[in-house]
């Protein structure tokens, strides 16, 4: 009788554990969204890899391949794009990426990019001025046909 | 028969009913409209306002965010005017053997102003508003303050055509494109403000001119291993207004690594001014101008590490002369990154300006702290060894100073 209760007590245990765990992976995987950096689909802009992309947004560079002038569309701030958008393209933290804009503003006078409100606003912007780009969640715009993503983030 | 007077005394019954009547008809007609289904849904209205809301983003973008702030300031001509600046105050003490002596000695104003004429054509300028006692150096071991001076300079004023990022032209007043902090140039965002031995006094051209008036063919390439910079430049500094200098600037910078190396190379000829003592400037050991009318040709060298917490600048310069000593001057300048508030340096900095045992070798040793307590706001701490190799006279200079940049 005793084993038995042993055997159903491990039993019990060992699901909800393995429960426990299966919602665990769950909450991370539901956790997870994908960015992407977006621009507009209608236009000619070249090949452009992730370290074209940083120059760009930090305006070292000024234009993408095609020679279509570049205008980066700065996240939200602060917000999860922002933090991929430092941590995976930029590799900076937000204090060196201001001490960045301080020295291009005295070297050549050009501004910082300015952080948007929202992904709507970002999005509107980037299908607006040809030759923007933008940090947003890939599922806003993967079925969107006005948008092309240039590649993803994880 | 009524008579028109009858009539007049029912004109304002008349007026009434008619103002029901219209009114009423007005309502009919609006509740007419208002049954056509044609009022916006809300998810229309949410996209109308989020269009809106995008809208007045795109124009504080180009607005530099100077929405509902009160009046606007515009452009007269061109796309877009932009204003900014910079503020430093400094506090010094000099001790030598035979003095000590302490001022607030520098206060500096300084505007930049940007002007974007055409998708390709822009216009800056830093303009100076400086108030300066200059520490004077001439007896190292009797340092003292000069009375203040107040100065306007015109720092650099350019006009850029971008005929594409690797391909650019500017013409007018500009940074000379050699080293590491003499292209940083400015206070916001030099970890101590004096700069190198090699680039004092403050402008010069010890071993090649702070600026330069003149052209300047530059440019950036992205490749596969890293990014190249280039810059073809000729003209004139303005101590010497008719003798030309050439060089250039060749730097690569590998990202992913955090490091940039860099060449320079420049000839021209110097030429001679006042060499007499009080011809030393602020904080300098070297006259402004050349003791002889002198050739040159230089060559340098920079090697730039600024990854996580470390920021490594060194840069070498040669100067091979004509008619008097060649010279030399080198630093090294390791940082640390305490937190992204506090950074501490070091320099080592050596300058032999060939110009006899008057002006003689010397040496710095530069400790320092930095504290950025906002973004737009440097702190800084800094203690200066000097020593001229030639004499064995020593100076301790200690700095305090503040820059709120905006």
């Amino acid at each position: 009788m005793s084993a038995t209760h042993g055997k159903m007590r491990s039993i019990v245990v060992l699901s909800l554990l393995l429960f426990s765990l299966g919602y665990t992976i769950r909450a991370v995987a539901d956790d997870t969204t994908d960015y992407a950096i977006v621009v507009r689909a209608d236009q000619t802009i070249g090949t452009a890899d992730a370290a074209l992309i940083r120059l760009l947004y930090l305006k070292i560079l000024n234009e993408w391949p095609s020679g279509l002038p570049a205008k980066p569309i700065g996240p939200p701030d602060p917000s999860p794009e922002n933090k991929i958008l430092l941590d995976q393209l930029l590799r900076m933290d937000g204090a060196r990426l201001a001490q960045h804009w301080i020295s291009l503003k005295q070297r050549t006078g050009q501004r910082r990019v300015r952080a948007v409100g929202s992904t709507a606003q970002a999005l509107l912007l980037v299908k607006n001025r040809p030759g923007a780009f933008a940090i947003v969640p890939a599922s806003v715009v993967e079925v969107d046909p006005d948008f092309t993503i240039l590649f993803r983030f994880e | 028969m009524r008579t028109l007077g009858q009539y007049r005394s029912c004109a304002p019954l008349m007026v009434a009913v008619y103002l029901l009547l219209t009114a009423g008809a007005a309502g009919f007609a609006r509740a007419d409209a208002e049954s056509v289904d044609d009022r916006p849904t809300v998810e229309q209205l949410a996209a109308r306002i989020a269009a809106l809301e995008a809208e007045r983003e795109l124009a504080a973008l180009a607005f530099d965010d100077g929405m509902d702030k009160g009046p606007t300031v515009g452009v007269f001509d061109g796309i877009e005017l932009d204003l900014g600046g910079f503020v430093t105050q400094t506090l010094t003490v000099a001790h030598g053997k035979k003095n000590t002596a302490v001022s607030p000695n520098q206060t500096l104003l300084e505007l930049l102003i940007r002007a974007t004429v055409t998708e390709r054509v822009s216009v800056f300028a830093a303009l100076g508003w400086l108030r300066e006692a200059d520490l004077d150096l001439k007896n190292p071991e009797r340092p003292e303050f000069r009375p203040q001076a107040n100065r306007t300079p015109q720092i650099i004023a350019w006009t850029n055509y971008r005929h594409s990022d690797a391909i650019q032209l500017r013409l007018g007043r500009f940074v000379t494109p050699h080293g590491i902090i003499n292209i940083e140039h400015f206070p916001p965002t030099l970890l101590e403000i004096n700069q190198p031995q090699f680039l004092r006094p403050f402008p010069g051209a010890t071993l090649f001119p702070n600026f330069m008036s003149g052209a300047e063919i530059h440019g950036r390439l992205h490749t596969k291993i890293g990014t190249l910079s280039h810059s073809i430049f000729g003209g004139i500094y303005s101590g010497a207004p008719e003798e030309w200098i050439v060089g250039g600037r060749l730097a690569s910078s590998a990202t992913d690594l955090g490091l940039t190396f860099g060449l320079n190379a420049s000839t021209g000829a110097r030429d001679a001014g006042a060499n007499d003592m009080t011809a030393l400037a602020n904080f300098a050991t070297v006259p402004v101008a050349s003791t002889r009318a002198n050739d040159f040709s230089l060559v340098g060298a920079d090697v730039l590490f600024d990854k996580g917490r470390f920021l490594f600048k060194n840069e070498v310069f040669y100067s091979f002369e004509s008619k008097q000593s060649d010279r030399l001057g080198f630093y090294t300048q390791p940082a640390f990154r305490i937190t992204d508030k506090w950074i501490a340096f070091y320099r080592f900095d050596y300058l032999d300006p060939g110009q006899g045992k008057e002006f003689g070798t010397s040496t710095e040793h530069v400790a320092g702290v930095n504290f950025l307590p906002h973004h737009l706001v440097r702190i800084r701490g800094s203690v200066f060894f000097k020593e001229d190799i030639d004499t064995n006279k020593k100076t301790t200079i200690g700095q305090l100073s503040l820059t709120v940049s905006f």
